[in-house]
């Protein structure tokens, strides 16, 4: 059983995979030999290879926070040696689907960006990061998205659903751009320009009511009418340099504006300005140091409960912990009489549509407005390092949160008061601190209890946040 | 009272031979073996033009194609022909016509023989004439990365030539002699390491590995917390930063940017430098894994075998050298008369220095084989009773003649897979399928990309070490 589970994983993991030529995968396959001296390794090798031929291969996955899970295609190419076309497809299992392109190339910063340099002006360390460029044209249709009203007061009661489907051709760029002191580290910016042409429907078969038939315009702008949008955008953000100077310390902090501007329907352009901190601490403290000149290699083991305390780390010390906060504002600005179109309002509630965390002692979408607020505090603690018949396979997590925010439909209404707040715990597998694994349950946000699990894909290529697969 | 070396440092940096990098730094004043401007060696293409040694190398484009390093082809490079007779000597005469059958013409065949002005090489040029240049480092082997690389942990390859991923697996290694003895070391590497196939390190991941990210903050701490032997892994493949934009690969292997392995280099040694205790306590040596196929005038030496098992396809005995590679010592302790050292040294000096340095009294040993045992110490370059020579090098710009394109210095994020790149992806991939089910990696999309296997390769590393932790359930 536990192989069979693995080889669905693997041939889960063979739909993402690039792939083989025709030569390589006939190779592999024969050498899995399936009715005969059977070599798993070389069946994961077949099926990864055979599922990912070159230079098509199948593609996995949900499309956003709702969408369900589901598979496709993707097609890669190198145009040059610095350029790259991506083509991917997916639908899923509850009729949403996703396909588009996109092209990337990366570039050196305009100058040499140097952190931590001496007071006599030598030494320092030269973050290493590039610039990006992104240039992408989709389109997607998300089957049914969730909807609850707008603004703080709605209820679990007035759920509706309603069909997204929207068109975009955008570009994205990303530089480093200069040394902002050895503490802060590195100043990028950032920058966009798109064009989108979204539209939303109602959902056939569906239990739950129409938004457009239960909130009409007045509930829901732009439920009727769906106007293009022309977006431009810069942002900047301060980040740890690629060569910390602290080992125990990272952050980073983002400030984005976007001018939305609606085509043919001014009172729908609006103009967005978020925020978002991130800053942790790795707590740890000193082990004592063996005697001199005794191996390094026969030194007891820690007990499990000493461990489970603090984890033993590689620098003849231990970790306790980490604590991790959080901060995202998001703010929308429109002319008098105008308003922000539903679809395009940022959300609270398990994770928004970007799968960004928000209030985890919430349903997805629950709480949606023009402007939010959340600021979380996370908490993840090592306690044992997993094994399974004495084979070490890594580590357990405890982890508990606190959220608070709120949403509100103007700027002015984003206080402190009357904030939804939440807690949480949970369990955590993280690979050297980074925890790819997490199951949670949140409560204390007024409506009951919510058990979610999510899996951090820490290891894919970076989450592009403008010119992305979902803009 | 002589100052003590308590720290050594070595960054073993990817496939560029001496006369590739520092050829062109001879001059009257600097008498290293390097290219003399006015009998420059050449090599034959397959239309018998004679095609020069030159100093127009640039940072990256000139070897696109991974330049043949392979030990047949090594063999043709060193002699002409791929099949040798007995006794022949290597005339250094293939390089271009090997290179012209993976580049594809005699045009690009001719790139091989391209070498770097001092001043296209800043920061790696500027150390080597303030410390100490190496002229007759030479590679443990006439073949590919992995085997060399095997010499410098573990001083043997077993008698292996090839490229196969599972082959770390099994091996003692210099770490685990230096923790027997007492002595802390460290591998610092930034998205893969081969040495993460070593069951006996991995068994000990926490005494043995730390993040490269972590160097300089190590090294801007206590000295006393910092290992006595530190090797550090460049950054393989380029990958996407958490944080936004893009990592380059920084190992220097072509045809990736040479200019951000001089960053590397720069970063390393500031690093070291920065913080005086450390400085004054401490020896970097920079050195490259191999020749990677390029040019070199010097043929390779006789060394003896280190465990007396030869290779039986290809037939090898282990008793000749790889090419010479690029290698400086520095230090603020380099002899005035040692700037320039002509002593020859493969990497098994790096496993004698180190236990000659840290653990005397289990040196000479032939735990490590006999190359190492008896191999030279560079520590010999070093004057521990002279005053610490505490100058900061100026590291000019880069200048290169002809046209380096804009976007050229983008890490190639986007590029094929160099051969290292392959094998290391392919090693990984190997490595991965090993772990315990719950700690495979997914294969990401693109993974022939370079950036996005690094970022594969990294994350297998990653989940290597925590699936090698020691169980204290």
């Amino acid at each position: 059983m536990r192989r069979i589970s693995w080889f669905l994983l693997i041939l889960l993991a063979a739909a993402t995979v690039h792939a083989e030529d025709w030569k390589t995968t006939k190779e592999a396959c024969e050498d899995a030999r399936f009715f005969r001296d059977f070599q798993f390794h070389n069946a994961e090798e077949c099926a990864v290879d055979f599922f990912t031929l070159d230079p098509v291969g199948p593609a996995v996955g949900s499309i956003t926070t709702g969408s369900q899970f589901g598979g496709g295609f993707h097609f890669v190419d190198k145009l040059t040696a610095n350029n790259t076309l991506t083509v991917k497809a997916l639908y899923t299992i509850n009729s949403s689907f996703l396909f588009g392109g996109q092209y990337q190339f990366n570039f050196r910063p305009p100058f040499p960006i140097v952190t931590g340099k001496r007071q006599d002006g030598h030494g320092g360390q030269t973050d290493t990061t590039k610039g990006n460029l992104f240039i992408t044209a989709a389109h997607f249709d998300l089957h049914t998205q969730d909807f609850y009203g707008l603004g703080p007061n709605s209820s679990l009661a007035g759920h509706a659903v309603y069909r997204q489907h929207e068109s975009w051709f955008g570009v994205q760029a990303y530089t480093p751009l200069v040394s902002v002191g050895d503490y802060f580290g590195v100043l990028g910016i950032s920058g966009q320009f798109k064009y989108l042409y979204p539209a939303t429907d109602g959902v056939n078969g569906s239990s739950f009511p129409s938004v457009r038939a239960v909130y009409g315009e007045t509930g829901a702008p732009s439920s009727t009418a769906n106007p293009d949008f022309i977006v431009a955008g810069i942002g900047f953000d301060v980040r740890t340099p690629t060569s910390k100077p602290r080992i125990w310390e990272h952050h980073e902090a983002q400030l984005t504006y976007a001018h939305y501007s609606a085509l043919g329907s001014s009172e729908f352009s609006f103009n967005r300005l978020e925020a978002f901190t991130s800053i942790s601490f790795d707590l740890s403290k000193s082990l004592p140091k063996p005697p001199p000149g005794q191996s390094l290699l026969k030194q007891p083991d820690r007990p499990w409960w000493r461990n489970a305390l603090c984890m033993e780390n590689s620098r003849n010390g231990c970790d306790i912990g980490s604590i991790t906060s959080t901060t995202l504002l998001t703010t929308s600005y429109t002319a008098a009489g105008g308003s922000v179109p539903f679809y395009l309002q940022p959300t609270l509630g398990g994770a928004d549509f970007e799968g960004v965390d928000t209030l985890r002692g919430l349903v997805d979408y629950r709480l949606r407005a023009p402007n939010r607020i959340v600021t979380q505090i996370d908490f993840d603690k090592a306690v044992a390092n997993l094994g399974v018949k004495g084979n070490p396979i890594g580590e357990y997590g405890l982890y508990a949160f606190f959220d608070a925010g709120n949403v509100s439909l103007t700027p002015g209404q984003l206080t402190a008061d009357g904030l939804r707040t939440d807690v949480g715990i949970g369990a955590s597998i993280a690979i050297q601190h980074r925890v790819v694994i997490r199951a949670y349950i949140g409560f204390g946000a007024g409506e009951g209890s919510h058990l979610n699990s999510k899996t951090f894909n820490t290891f894919a290529p970076t989450p592009q946040t403008i010119g992305s697969w979902i803009p | 009272m002589p100052a003590q070396i308590k720290h050594l440092f070595v960054l073993m940096m990817e496939n560029r031979s001496f006369d590739h990098l520092f050829g062109f730094m001879k001059t009257p004043g600097y008498n290293i073996e390097g290219l003399d401007p006015a009998a420059l060696p050449f090599n034959e293409d397959s239309l018998e033009n004679k095609i020069y040694a030159s100093s127009d190398a640039r940072p990256t484009g000139d070897l696109a194609a991974d330049p043949n390093h392979h030990f047949a082809d090594v063999t043709e490079q060193l002699y002409g022909v791929p099949n040798p007779s007995s006794g022949q000597v290597p005339d250094m005469s293939g390089f271009v016509r090997n290179y012209e059958t993976k580049s594809g013409s005699a045009a690009l065949g001719a790139n091989i023989m391209k070498c770097f002005d001092p001043a296209g090489l800043p920061v790696l040029s500027t150390l080597a004439r303030q410390y100490a240049i190496c002229d007759h480092w030479f590679a443990s082997i006439p073949g590919p990365t992995l085997p060399n690389r095997l010499y410098v942990h573990c001083g043997t390859s077993r008698g292996r030539l090839d490229m196969s991923p599972d082959f770390y697996s099994g091996f003692y290694t210099v770490y685990e002699e230096l923790a027997n003895q007492g002595v802390s070391s460290c591998i610092y590497w930034s998205d893969w390491s081969g040495t993460l196939s070593f069951s006996g390190l991995m068994a000990h991941q926490n005494l043995f590995y730390d993040a490269y990210a972590n160097f300089a903050a190590v090294c801007n701490g206590d000295p006393d917390n910092v290992p006595a032997y530190c090797f550090i892994e460049p950054q393989y493949n380029p990958a996407n930063n958490p944080a936004g934009g893009t990592l380059p690969a920084t190992d220097q292997h072509p045809d990736n940017d040479m200019r951000d392995g001089e960053t590397l280099i720069e970063n390393v040694y500031n690093a070291i430098r920065q913080n005086n205790d450390l400085w004054h306590s401490s020896a970097l040596l920079i050195v490259y894994d191999e020749h990677g196929g390029i040019f070199d005038h010097v043929s390779p030496v006789k060394l003896p075998s280190p465990d007396n098992i030869s290779s039986i396809a290809p037939p090898f005995d282990f008793t000749l050298s790889g090419l010479r590679v690029p290698a400086v010592v520095i230090s603020p302790y380099i002899r005035p008369d040692s700037k320039i050292c002509s002593t020859v040294f493969d990497h098994t000096s790096v496993i004698a220095t180190a236990l000659k340095l840290f653990a005397p009294a289990a040196w000479p040993s032939d735990k490590l084989f006999a190359r190492a045992k008896v191999a030279n110490t560079f520590d010999t370059i070093l004057d521990l009773n002279m005053a610490p020579n505490d100058a900061w090098p100026n590291f000019a710009a880069p200048i290169y003649s002809g046209i380096v394109p804009q976007i050229q210095a983008a890490a190639a994020a986007a590029a094929p897979l160099s051969d290292l790149q392959a094998e290391a992806l392919l090693q990984a991939r190997t490595l991965n399928a090993s772990l315990p089910d719950d700690f495979q990696v997914q294969v990401p999309v693109g993974v022939d990309q370079a950036a996005i296997a690094g970022t594969f390769v990294q994350a297998v590393g990653n989940a290597a070490v925590a699936a090698h932790q020691q169980v204290k359930l």
